[in-house]
Parts: C-alpha cells; sequence; structure tokens
C-alpha cells in the first residue's frame, strides 16, 4: 500500500505541475510570463513524464500477463500437441501493438514536455518513433520475464537496471549543472536530430533482439500463467465494458494472491547481523520501490526550478519521510507487535536501531544525489538523512485517534484533533531538524539538531516498546 | 484453565510484561522480569494474541531470521524439521498475509521452536489446530518441559492440559 500511496502522491504533484504548465510547456521557447518553465526545468519534466508513462506502462504489461488465454483455449488447444509458439504468436503480438501505440505516445508526450513548439517534425517523428520501439521492447521484455515463471520476483532485474540508468542520469545531469554543459543553450542541444536518430537506431537493434527473444520464450509459457494473465484481461475488460469497479478489484485480489508467493532467501550470519542482512534482503526484494525514490528526485528538483531552493529542500525531506515510510515496513510491524518485539534478543532501543540502519543508509544514498541536484553542501546529506530517519521513527508509532478527543472546527466540518496528529507525526520532526538548513546557520548547527533530535526522538519512541 | 473472563490470558500478559500487575511482580530465576532487557526476550518465548509477522518475509524466512537473531548461524535443519512437524512444508513461501488462521497458528507456535529459551508462554495454543495438531501440540509441551524449560499455558481444552502431564491452576476471575 505503501508503494501506491508514494505512486499516488507523486502522480497528483506531477499531474498537478502538468497542469498548470501545461499551455506554458506548449509554447516552447517562444513562452513569455511567470508561468513559462526554464530551459534547465524541462529536462526534468520530460524525465518524470517518459519515467511515469513507462512505468505505467511496465507495470501494466505485468499485470495482465502479457501474453494471456482463455480458460477455454488453455483446456482444448494449448494441450495439444500443437507447436504453442504459432498459437501463442496472435495473442502475442496483440500486447506488442498495444504496447507500441502505447510507447509512440509516449514519445511525443515527452519530446512536448522536452521542447514544446520548439521541436520540429523530425525530432517530433524521431521520438515518436523511438517511443514505439521502447514499447516493443518492453512488451518483450514482460514476456520474456513471464516464460521466465519468477513469480512475485518477475522483472525484478528490469527496475534494477532502470534504477541504477536513472540514477545515473540524475547524478550526471547534477554534475553537468555544475560543469562547463550548464552554459550551454536548454533544450536545443538536447533534441539535435543526431542524438536521436543514434537513440533511435540503437533502441531499434535493441528491441528487434528482445522481440526474437521474446517470441521463442512464448512456448515456456506454462498453462497456469496463461489463464492467470488471461483472467485479468478479461476482468478488465469487464470492468471496461460495465463500468463495473468489482471486476477490477476481483482481478486486484487475485493478482495479489499470486503475488503471495516468494522465493525464500537463506539468512547469514548469527545476531545483529543476521537481523540487518534479513532486512537488506528485504529491501532488494522491491527493486521497484528505488525506481519510484529516484524518480521522486525530480519532484524537488522541479518545484527548486519553479519556486525556489527553500521550498525545495521542504519538499524533498516531505517526499523522502513517504519514501523512508516504505523502506521501514520493519519498523513499523515491530512497534505494532509487542509480540514480535519480545521474539527477538534485542532491547527495544537496539531492535529500532537495528531497523533503521539499512533504511538509513539507502536514504543517505538518495539524499546524496538529491543535495547534487539541489546544489546544497555536500554534509546536508547526512542532516537530510538524519532528518528523515527521525520523521520515520517517529511515525512508526501513529498518533491515537480517538473519536472522544477533541475536534478541531474547519470550514469542511470538525476533523478529530488525532486525524491532525497522525497526518504530522513525523513530518514535523523532520521539519524541525532541517529548519537550520533552511535559516542557513551554519554545518554546525545543521548538523548537530538533526543528530540530536534523532537521538530524542529514539529514546523517546522507545521507552514504551 | 479458566472460565472466559477469568483473568487467564491478563496474567500471561503480566508474565512476559506486556501489561503491569496491580499488586506483586514477577520474577524468572530471582530476577525481576522486565521485557524490555534483552535477556527477557532471550530467555522468553511467548505466543499471545499480539504476535504479528513481517509482511514481506516468507514462512521459512520469519523462523531463518529467528533461529539466526538467537545466535544459530545454521538454522536449516532445525527449519526443515518444524515446518514438516507443523505441516507447513507447503507454505514455506508463502508471505504471512496469505496464510489460513490455522497456518498463521501454526507459524506463531514455529516461532518458539527454533529458538533456546527458559519458559514458554502460550495463550490458548490449540485454537484453530486439527485433531491431528492438538495432539502434536501435547506432545510437543511435554517435550519442551522435559528439556528443562517451564512452560506456561492457559487453555480450554482439558485434554490438552491434563494429557501433557501439566500441574493445573483452575482461575475464576474475582
Amino acid at each position: 500500500m505503501e508503494q501506491v500511496y508514494i505512486l499516488l502522491i507523486g502522480v497528483l504533484v506531477l499531474g498537478a505541475m502538468l497542469v498548470a504548465g501545461g499551455e506554458s510547456l506548449l509554447q516552447g521557447d517562444g513562452c513569455v510570463g511567470g508561468t513559462c518553465l526554464q530551459p534547465d526545468g524541462r529536462p526534468a519534466l520530460a524525465g518524470a513524464v517518459a519515467m511515469a508513462g513507462w512505468g505505467v506502462l511496465w507495470r501494466s504489461l505485468l499485470a495482465v500477463g502479457p501474453v494471456g488465454a482463455t480458460r477455454a483455449e488453455a483446456s482444448w488447444l494449448l494441450t495439444t500437441p500443437a507447436d504453442r509458439t504459432r498459437l501463442l504468436l496472435p495473442a502475442w503480438l496483440r500486447a506488442a501493438a498495444w504496447s507500441l501505440l502505447a510507447g509512440a505516445l509516449l514519445g511525443w508526450l515527452t519530446m512536448t514536455s522536452l521542447a514544446g513548439s520548439s521541436a520540429g517534425l523530425p525530432q517530433v517523428a524521431g521520438a515518436i518513433a523511438t517511443g514505439a520501439m521502447v514499447g516493443l521492447g518492453t512488451a518483450s521484455i514482460a514476456a520474456i520475464v513471464q516464460g521466465a515463471g519468477l513469480g512475485l520476483g518477475r522483472g525484478a532485474r528490469v527496475p534494477w537496471l532502470l534504477t541504477m540508468l536513472l540514477a545515473a542520469g540524475c547524478a550526471a545531469q547534477a554534475l553537468a549543472r555544475r560543469g562547463p554543459v550548464a552554459d550551454r543553450a536548454g533544450p536545443v542541444w538536447a533534441v539535435a536530430t543526431p542524438t536521436i536518430l543514434a537513440v533511435l537506431v540503437t533502441l531499434t537493434v535493441a528491441a528487434m533482439a528482445c522481440l526474437w527473444v521474446a517470441v521463442r520464450a512464448l512456448r515456456r509459457l506454462a498453462l497456469m500463467d496463461l489463464t492467470a494473465a488471461g483472467d485479468a484481461q478479461t476482468g478488465l475488460q469487464g470492468a471496461v465494458l460495465l463500468l463495473d469497479g468489482s471486476h477490477a478489484r476481483s482481478t486486484f485480489r487475485r493478482t495479489s494472491r499470486r503475488a503471495g508467493l516468494v522465493r525464500s532467501r537463506a539468512g547469514a550470519s548469527a545476531g545483529a547481523w543476521a537481523l540487518l542482512h534479513r532486512h537488506l534482503l528485504l529491501l532488494l526484494r522491491r527493486p521497484a520501490l528505488f525506481l519510484v525514490a529516484a524518480g521522486l528526485l525530480l519532484v524537488p528538483a522541479l518545484v527548486q526550478l519553479l519556486a525556489g531552493p527553500a521550498l525545495a529542500l521542504v519538499v524533498a525531506v516531505l517526499v523522502g519521510v513517504q519514501v523512508a515510510r516504505s523502506t521501514a515496513g520493519a519498523l513499523q510491524v515491530v512497534t505494532g507487535s509487542g509480540g514480535l518485539a519480545r521474539s527477538l534478543p534485542f532491547t527495544a532501543l537496539a531492535l529500532t536501531g537495528l531497523l533503521i540502519v539499512v533504511p538509513g543508509v539507502a536514504l543517505l544514498g538518495w539524499a546524496g544525489v538529491l543535495v547534487l541536484l539541489l546544489d546544497l553542501p555536500s554534509w546536508a546529506a547526512v542532516s537530510v538523512t538524519a532528518a528523515v530517519v527521525a520523521a520515520l521513527v517517529r511515525s512508526a508509532r501513529p498518533a491515537d485517534l480517538s473519536s472522544t478527543g477533541a475536534l478541531l472546527m474547519t470550514e469542511a466540518g470538525p476533523v478529530p484533533v488525532g486525524l491532525v496528529a497522525r497526518l504530522v507525526r513525523g513530518p514535523d520532526v523532520a521539519l524541525l531538524a532541517i529548519s537550520p538548513l533552511l535559516l542557513q546557520l551554519g554545518p554546525v548547527v545543521a548538523l548537530f539538531l538533526p543528530l540530536l533530535l534523532l537521538a530524542a526522538v529514539l529514546r523517546q519512541e522507545t521507552r514504551t516498546q | 484453565m479458566g472460565a472466559n473472563g477469568a483473568g487467564k490470558t491478563t496474567m500471561l500478559r503480566c508474565v512476559v510484561g506486556s501489561d503491569r500487575p496491580d499488586a506483586g511482580e514477577v520474577r524468572l530465576d530471582g530476577r525481576v522480569l522486565d521485557e524490555r532487557q534483552a535477556w527477557v526476550r532471550k530467555a522468553v518465548a511467548s505466543v499471545l494474541d499480539d504476535l504479528d509477522f513481517f509482511t514481506d518475509m516468507s514462512v521459512r524466512e520469519h523462523l531463518d531470521m529467528l533461529g539466526r537473531a538467537h545466535g544459530d548461524s545454521d538454522p536449516g535443519t532445525v527449519i526443515d524439521d518444524v515446518l514438516e512437524v507443523l505441516a507447513l512444508q507447503g507454505a514455506q513461501d508463502q508471505l504471512p498475509g496469505t496464510l489460513s488462521s490455522g497456518q498463521r497458528r501454526r507459524l506463531a507456535l514455529a516461532t518458539t521452536m527454533v529458538r533456546p529459551m527458559d519458559l514458554l508462554v502460550l495463550d490458548e495454543p490449540e485454537q484453530r489446530l486439527d485433531t491431528a495438531g492438538r495432539q502434536w501440540l501435547r506432545g510437543h509441551l511435554r517435550a519442551v518441559a522435559d528439556q528443562g524449560a517451564a512452560v506456561l499455558v492457559a487453555s480450554h481444552d482439558d485434554e490438552l492440559v491434563r494429557g501433557s502431564g501439566a500441574r493445573v491452576v483452575s482461575m475464576h476471575g474475582a
């Protein structure tokens, strides 16, 4: 659920920005006025559009197969000794065609975000063709993954690869902004025709190679996977045709049940190290989380371009808290379950300390890229990490939501104070921790206060566990 | 043993430290029990109604983590035995959220079997266990006691309690 929550917030924030700036986006370099994007902002926006669109495409393909068969086909046709590749080819080509069209649309949207009306016909055509190849390649990889029968972990390597590419891209962009590339003109160099041509040729070759492998992988598709995908497709078609959400809900429940199986991995070592190792394995099991976290780096980067560095830092920390909550499920479970905490041979303080090590290290890496993007000093990564981890520990125990508690009168009606407390519990301490950074009080105070707050929160929250 | 509301669970909660008695104190080996202390968590294994599981960790991984956290650097064989005894082999790669209530109960019991302990505290462990499971539980409680650990069980199952050769305390409430 946390991932859905983060995705929802990301989509809402980015969507609101897209709608608000839609007109100016289409105007390109000729745009004049306060709402126009600066040239530096366009690559970030285009990156966000491309990543979000690709993410939706990838998850959609996995959710519906991408190759499916009805139960009747599975019972009669696919159990015959006929070549399964030939039988499944039409279904596979349909999925590939839809993906190709979606990719083309995504390519057009990305180019519009990048250059608006400044892009010429060759650039737009190139972007559409590139997007189409991305769509085709994505569908092919999804089919290969489906044939590999990897259960919940299917496709795990692909998000990993993309995460690394995205992180490298963010870091390169951040470094470039400090170097001579920053002096170059905005979108002109980025949309040069030779660049697009080179990318297009490379992607076409890669997509064709993936397509060839995917067709060969069709024969490996298990009946169980095919019928599950067929059920999902039927459910979605029913939901669309009948405008009935129950079909979609049942499909979601079915895919969730399929996702309830994992490949168990043995731990390592013993004692506290074993807990750390297990926690690391849990985090690595969710590569999509890293992709979301890397993608959400673009939100503060965009805010900085539109509203300045102070608000960008505030947004960055709030986004960081949401990302961190997704990495800290173990901490939340232990905090909420006295029985689980009692079953582990550590004091409450030691247990909480152990459970924030892995998210803390991941957050430090995230904050390292963030400070590069926001042009903050490198030590600020430690401050941001400490602030977010403090929020993480504080929010692991939700505030009491008492119906008999005090009410806050608002124009929308009375709101329980407990509800407000639950929403701000965690982010409040994070914002307090970064206040020295916002006020530019220097590295000593800006480092000391977040670490002090982290220690205080750890002591407070583990006193009653 | 005792009727509903007699205070069995409350007493067990006081023993494991998740509740505080109105008077008196609970001691283990002469030391006052404070469940926040590491030595208590090492010595006392319990299954009450507040046991939850990590949502992203499979059945086998839960047991592996617990065994290793308690100092066993190679718990594989023990886990295999426990999974077989509790008929959880087929569910070993499942996440806890997909287990049936009976399987969750078995997993909860399994968490006490992959770790060393001086005191085992169980609250109505027979719940959601089938006939074969109850028979196994009776022998298991006896075996744990024979290995030197103290066993404290609240139960409504007369056959389970008396069959395991336990000393019975009847509670009647206030």
